[in-house]
């Protein structure tokens, strides 16, 4: 690699951000704004039976009541699991039935937010209640529908024959996402019937066409702008229920509408990371070779919408165990759909499973970086393939190190400092390398510029910076004379940002459309009626400092352009793997989310890393402080040592946020997560982070692409929570199998 | 939002005639009424903001009697050094509540009347709130309520008094000074936040027109060797999940004086008398003290969600106790 693909190149849009240019989703306000606010049920279960809007009609500025009585009818859209691009099936206010606490009733649209929430807040609304509603992921619930399965050998004989077992249980609570930005859009009708849609977005087209097909709209009159997003993590990928119900009131209104969802009704109207519980049977030999994993999970979904995360696939790839039983089931409940949220489906399963791990480390009584070092499996023990790159145990081993790891006395409650006490613990953190497709298009211009156009999003993961750095790279350039367009549905396809996929595909169709601008700038120049190049063969041009070369001719790229009759030069093109189906890459042109991986046709591709976490414990109120943290992580080729150690961080604080402090608690009563706002609903704030090392081993991977670069967006998150719970038992001699860890549970 | 009208006082007799009109309600800091007037759980028609009343501003920590006016901001109070040094347990009480931005905003007397941050009080969807709308029941009760009080509560409200500050000055026999159409009287302050009983939506001894004019603290010699220990699940920007305000005035190794109130724990500042009457003179030693801590929680009522407080307060008298201790050892010794 040369100096500009992986070199830490600041962030291109970090002045735009910090000094406000940049313009977010509801910064887009317009001539004739209109406000709209929500009415949410209070109800779980039930019907609206009258709503009173006469009695809001006529106060200040009050401008629409849109009910289910008056709501513009809507075509269906599947959920985005379901081959559709929306987050539930279900739509409110397309009739009187309530299926979930804080579902939208009724939107209030005004001359200004104020008039429109106060009127919201004044609408007599009158519900018929059903009883027996259920938000939580009911203890002994039975799965009602499969989410996955998986087999490798013959697991129950290889549990019978396992010399040392664990038998545990583990739970994890629902949870949301919390993003800075809120949730929200402005939605405007032109006069030809055309929708124009800013709303933060992982995925301008996606959200386009799920747009269109809901009103009956051609794709090219319907356009979803979002070029910065404060904050996604799988949240902001599909199209909410109050997107639509913006565009709906903005339709009847005839005017623009702005709808901004506050942190309290955001918890109710947007995705969630569901409650889990995991039952693990782990056997080893007595000198810790794992023999069996029986592994069965509930996970908790809607009613309207099978929504699920199977995590076994992923846990199965971890060590090499003869012996795999994994079977996952959904439990429906009465909340409203669940979604992607960072690592959706390793984050709890990487919990449990490692959990366990360390359980059978200490039944063994096995340094559990060890117990790793004797499963390490050559090959994917589901499909048999080669890996695509495996580093786990050189992550292992430079993580021990950077953590002092060799200092650690097994044994728990043995280790103190100040009075408290110290725990240490590890996980292994992983995620699956799937591999999408994207396209892009890259122009070069007269002023010796390239302009670089995908739809693909930036949500603060540093996709404007890399593909200027991959754009440049191919073309001789500085970064700062590439400008990349990124987060419109009128630019070039791309897939969801989603599935830690777009570094990899958008960044090797933007590798590829620059490498072709370059061959067709040099086959333009030598084939030219005059200019210096006239008559050369292509081949023997190059490009670099912005500079057009031959031996000693040499051009300024900016004349070199200008001086070709378009004064420009374009290139578009898609890139997909070569081991990726024709059928499924072209679904990328039809806003679909074609996505191969973890196993290809040829080999089996997964990011690996190693958590260390120390926990300090006051002995006597127990509170759980995190003095220290370190991860190792093999990701492939590092595109951008700055971004993608940011990816990495953020996971890890958002794990510890994850281990010590995140759930949406439900009340029973009236089946709703009750903790809804930020004062109740705790994140980790910047003090409760000590020293956070990150470490990205050199990895090489010939077999995923190009550019050989793994996604880094989730796996930091992955490994945090297994090895803290770890290092609190270290600290303390108490197992904790459940998240959020609190002082309560190791109170003893 | 309901729509209100606002109105600058120019001096304390403006504020107090201003203040006698139908639904009006005072504003200082702000940073507790105008969210709830957002979330629609507080709806007063007028606002009548104290900024400019000058006499309500400042502070005096030298004399016999500490006076805090009640617009001091909590930061500036909590940066006095004498107040760091002589009373540790009122500045640190103020440090560890909220973060720099709102203790910049927050006012010390606006602090005493904080609401509580029952989750049931502060959303609107929730029809059963004692507090909210007198008589419509206590969704806390068997609802989410780990946050909420063990001491003190009632089958109608278990709302904990949220401030940390009130909590310190419960520990040191503060008062409260009051303005009102009647004239000007002292409350103290293990009287102002009044027990819930029948009425939980009456919080504090205020009558309605009155106006928290200042913050009253005799000087202790057992200020010294006082700490605010405030137990919470992050390091910053949380409320107590339990909290002590402890001093100890040692006279060689016996207590001669020891102040202990809890927090997060109970409906209104608490004060552990039984722990401070079985530690007055006393050895201090790790054995007195988990002796005292063992009685702080005497008269618990816990709900299934929040059994583990009554173990937890214990703890945290007993870290709180520990600490004082410590700090009371060392100042003899320099």
């Amino acid at each position: 690699m040369n100096a500009i693909i992986g070199t830490p190149h600041p962030r291109l849009d970090g002045r735009a951000k910090v000094t406000g240019a940049a313009r977010y989703a509801l910064d887009n306000s317009r001539a004739g704004l209109q406000h709209a606010a929500l009415v949410l049920s209070p109800i779980a279960l039930g019907r609206v039976a009258s709503i009173n809007d006469a009695a809001v009609a006529g106060l200040p500025g009050v401008r629409l009541v849109m009910t289910h009585r008056n709501m513009p009818a809507l075509r269906p859209d599947a959920a985005m699991q379901d081959g559709g691009h929306a987050h539930a099936s279900f739509r409110p206010l397309e009739g009187d039935e309530i299926r979930y606490h804080g579902q939208p009733v009724a939107v209030v649209v005004a001359d200004t937010r104020e008039q429109a929430e106060h009127a919201a807040a004044l609408l007599p609304v009158r519900y018929e209640a059903r009883p027996g509603a259920v938000a939580h992921l009911p203890e002994d619930a039975p799965s009602e529908e499969e989410a996955g399965s998986l087999d490798v050998g013959d697991a129950d004989a290889e549990w019978e024959a396992s010399a040392v077992r664990v038998t545990a249980d583990y739970e994890e609570p629902a949870q949301h996402h919390n993003p800075i930005e809120l949730y929200g859009c402005i939605a405007e009708w032109d006069e030809q019937g055309g929708l124009e849609v800013h709303v933060p977005s992982q995925w301008a087209g996606g959200m386009r066409a799920g747009i269109a097909t809901v009103f009956g709209l051609p794709e090219e009159k319907t356009r979803v702008i979002s070029p910065y997003i404060g904050g996604a993590f799988g949240g902001k990928a599909t199209v909410l229920a109050t997107t639509l119900l913006t565009c709906a009131a903005a339709k009847l209104t005839g005017r623009p509408v702005m709808l901004q969802v506050s942190r309290q009704q955001a918890f109710p109207t947007t995705s969630f990371r569901p409650a889990a519980r995991q039952h693990i049977r782990l056997g080893a030999t007595a000198e810790g070779k794992l023999r069996a994993l029986i592994y069965t999970s509930e996970n908790q979904t809607c009613r309207f919408d099978d929504v699920s995360f199977p995590g076994g696939e992923i846990l199965a790839r971890l060590y090499d165990i003869p012996g795999m039983k994994m079977r996952e089931g959904l439990v429906r409940t009465d909340v409203n759909a669940p979604g992607f949220m960072r690592a959706p489906a390793e984050t709890p399963a990487v919990f449990a499973f490692e959990s366990a791990i360390d359980e059978l480390a200490v039944a063994l009584k096995m340094d559990p970086v060890e117990l790793r070092r004797r499963n390490e499996p050559a090959r994917d023990p589901v499909k048999g393939l080669p890996w695509s790159s495996r580093s786990l145990l050189r992550c292992y081993e430079r993580g021990a190190e950077l953590f002092g790891w060799s200092g650690r006395d097994h044994a728990p409650r043995s280790m103190t400092k100040d009075g408290d006490l110290i725990g240490w613990g590890c996980a292994t953190a992983v995620y699956p390398t799937f591999i999408s497709t994207s396209s892009a298009t890259l122009r070069l211009t007269s002023e010796g510029r390239a302009e670089v156009r995908c739809a693909a999003a930036d949500i603060g993961t540093g996709t404007y910076t890399i593909l200027a750095q991959i754009a440049a790279d191919r073309l001789g350039l500085t970064p700062d004379k590439v400008t990349v367009r990124l987060g419109d549905s009128t630019l070039d396809p791309a897939n969801v940002a989603g599935g830690s996929t777009t570094a990899l595909a958008s960044g090797n169709a933007v590798s590829k459309v620059a490498e072709q601008a370059r061959e067709a700038l040099f086959k333009a120049l030598t084939e030219a009626e005059e200019g210096p190049f006239k008559g050369m063969s292509p081949a023997s041009l190059s490009l670099s400092e912005g500079t057009v070369r031959a031996g000693n001719v040499t051009q300024s790229l900016a004349e070199a352009v200008s001086s070709l009759p378009r004064g420009k030069v374009e290139a578009t093109d898609q890139w997909a793997h070569p081991e990726m189906p024709a059928k499924q890459s072209k679904m990328l042109w039809r806003a679909g989310s074609p996505q191969g991986g973890p196993d290809m046709e040829s080999f089996t591709a997964l990011a690996f890393g190693a958590q260390f976490v120390e926990v300090r414990i006051n002995p006597r109120t127990r509170t759980i402080r995190v003095p220290r943290m370190v991860g190792v992580y093999a990701g492939g080729t590092i595109l951008n040592p700055r971004t993608a150690h940011s990816q990495l961080m953020g996971g890890m604080v958002w794990g510890l946020s994850n281990a010590l402090l995140e759930a949406s608690e439900v009340d029973r009563n009236h089946a709703a997560f009750a903790n809804a706002d930020m004062a109740e609903y705790h994140i980790a704030v910047n003090a409760d982070i000590g020293a956070l090392d990150v470490e990205m081993l050199e990895e090489r991977d010939d077999k995923i692409g190009p550019l050989g670069a793994k996604g880094l967006g989730e796996i930091g998150i992955t490994g945090t929570a297994p090895a803290l719970a770890n290092a609190v038992f270290h600290a303390t001699g108490i197992r904790v199998r459940k998240l959020p860890i609190r002082i309560e549970d190791i109170l003893g | 939002m309901q729509p209100f009208e606002y109105h600058r006082a120019s001096s304390l007799e403006d504020a107090l005639r201003q203040g006698a009109l139908e639904g009006a309600s005072y504003l200082a800091g702000g940073t507790t009424l105008v969210d709830l007037m957002r979330i629609g759980v507080m709806r007063p028609g007028r606002l009548i903001d104290l900024r400019d009343v000058s006499e309500l501003h400042g502070f005096d920590t030298g004399g016999e009697t500490l006076r805090f006016g009640a617009l001091a901001s909590m930061a500036e109070v909590a940066d006095d050094i004498v107040l760091r040094q002589d009373y540790p347990a009122l500045a640190e009480s103020l440090l560890l509540a909220a973060s720099a931005q709102l203790r910049n905003m927050a006012t010390v007397g606006g602090n005493l009347l904080q609401r509580t941050r029952c989750l049931y009080y502060r959303d609107t969807r929730y029809s059963a709130c004692n507090k909210r709308n007198p008589g419509s029941g206590c969704a806390a009760q068997d609802g989410v309520n780990r946050q909420h009080a063990v001491l003190g509560g009632s089958e109608r409200c278990i709302a904990t008094m949220p401030s940390d500050w009130a909590v310190a000055l419960t520990a040191f026999d503060a008062a409260v000074e009051v303005a009102g159409p009647q004239g000007r009287r002292t409350v103290p302050i293990d009287s102002f936040h009044i027990p819930y009983g029948e009425h939980p939506e009456a919080e504090t001894a205020l009558r309605p027109g009155e106006i928290l004019t200042a913050i009253l603290v005799p000087a202790s010699r057992a200020g010294r060797a006082s700490c605010y220990v405030k137990v919470r699940d992050r390091e910053s920007y949380a409320f107590a999940v339990s909290s002590a305000a402890v001093a100890l005035r040692l006279e060689g190794a016996r207590v001669a004086e020891a102040r202990i109130a809890l927090g997060g724990l109970s409906t209104t500042p608490w004060r552990a008398v039984a722990s401070e009457t079985l530690l007055r003179g006393r050895t201090i030693d790790e054995a007195s003290i988990r002796e005292a801590a063992a009685r702080a929680m005497d008269g618990a009522d816990p709900r299934p969600g929040n059994a583990f407080k009554v173990e937890l307060g214990r703890r945290t008298v007993e870290d709180a106790l520990l600490r004082a201790m410590r700090r009371a050892q060392e100042g003899e010794a320099a």
